[in-house]
């Protein structure tokens, strides 16, 4: 079972990755929290049935454990700076000038949501339906929606206040 | 700018090259094998202890009781010619105390069972916040239960050691109010510390998942 488990950790640790970055500002911070992931998940991995998809799992195990986490808050008990989410890099280096002003904004805009929010918001950017964020986060859809597009209305407030 | 917009700029913003290390098989091992618990794995292991304190300690009271009620470890007619006043708040303590101790031990388990380790985010902050409040209700209970069988010692003590010596009778009721006050009031200051250090060191972290899962439910 550990096997199994650290290749399937190995291939998606990127899931660790964006979750640590979007609710941490340092470098000590992320490590802490990537650490404390993975023993969640290792922790909670007998009881993984493969009824949701591995990653879908690995969000909800991470998004829990980010949320929850007592080392994070102590570190950052007010809301997020806006550091948060600066070590994200752009994926290539063909992009335009007006794109990287965008990738800056979003991680900014992003940045100055709440925990929740930032969850949600994550989940959708990483193309999760709906159903699979109601089933992650523990809301209904029709609220995931609501919330959905309050966030969107929050961060294009954000991105255009900063513009 | 759209849902599609933004999933774009998502896009181009990879883990990858977040700047963090590509863990291999063999440094995820080590990884974890390094790892210290978490706060809710040390929180619930201290409750477990403290459960087990709380067990002797109800169990201590309970038995003592009960052996001198029979005499075995302390003179039965003494025992006997206590006002039956006190012997049944003896007893209602003791029933309280036993109470106290089960309704708590079962709310305990219903808290754990709330949520398994694949649960959802609600159901996880609903375990967490339910946790870190049994640990602090688990102070309060026992400090309870402290004072409630110290008063009880403490009026059939005093009670029969006058008996025994055949003095001061008419300060009996003006002493044991006042003794009952002094641990009321001791019991209360230990309370106000305890309540101090817990709110000190957990309290903002508890209202900030306690706001966490009130945005969670605010349109439910």
């Amino acid at each position: 079972m550990e096997k199994e488990f650290l290749a399937l950790i190995r291939v998606n640790q990127g899931i660790i990755h964006k979750v640590t970055n979007v609710y941490c500002d340092n470098e000590e911070d992320r490590k802490d929290l990537f650490q404390e992931i993975l023993a969640q998940l290792w922790k909670s991995y007998p009881g993984f049935r493969q009824e949701s998809k591995f990653s879908t799992w690995m969000y909800r195990i991470a998004l829990n454990t980010a949320i929850t986490s007592f080392k994070k808050w102590r570190r950052q008990p007010v809301a997020s700076s806006a550091q948060s989410l600066a070590n994200f890099q752009i994926a290539d280096d063909n992009s335009s000038a007006e794109t990287d002003e965008n990738i800056a904004l979003l991680k900014r805009a992003v940045s100055r949501l709440t925990g929740i929010e930032k969850s949600i918001i994550l989940l959708f950017l990483e193309n999760k339906s709906y159903e699979e964020i109601a089933d992650i986060t523990g809301i209904t859809q029709n609220y995931v929606r609501v919330k959905m597009n309050r966030i969107k209305t929050k961060l294009k407030g954000f991105m255009l206040s900063e513009e | 700018m759209g849902a599609e917009d933004l999933r774009e700029i998502w896009g181009r913003i990879t883990a990858d090259s977040s700047g963090q290390p590509v863990l291999d098989e063999n440094q995820i091992r080590s990884m974890l094998k390094k790892r210290s618990g978490s706060l809710m794995e040390k929180i619930d292991f201290n409750i477990r202890v403290g459960f087990a304190v709380l067990l002797g300690i109800v169990m201590f009271i309970v038995v003592y009781d009960l052996l001198s009620f029979t005499g075995h470890i302390s003179d039965a007619s003494l025992q006997a010619s206590l006002p039956q006043w006190l012997l049944m708040l003896d007893g209602i303590s003791n029933f309280l105390i036993l109470s106290i101790f089960v309704t708590f031990f079962l709310h305990y388990f219903r808290i754990r069972r709330l949520c398994q380790d694949n649960c959802d985010l609600r159901h996880a902050l609903m375990k967490v916040i339910g946790i870190l409040t049994i640990y602090q209700r688990l102070f309060v209970v026992l400090l309870f239960i402290i004072m409630i069988s110290s008063i009880t010692g403490f009026a059939a003590g005093y009670y029969t050691s006058i008996l025994e010596n055949q003095t001061m009778e008419g300060f009996l009721i003006p002493v044991i109010l006042f003794g009952v006050l002094v641990i009321a009031l001791l019991t209360w200051l230990i309370f106000l510390l305890l309540r101090w250090i817990f709110r000190r060191v957990y309290g903002n972290y508890l209202d900030q998942l306690r706001n966490t899962l009130a945005e969670l439910d605010e349109l439910e």
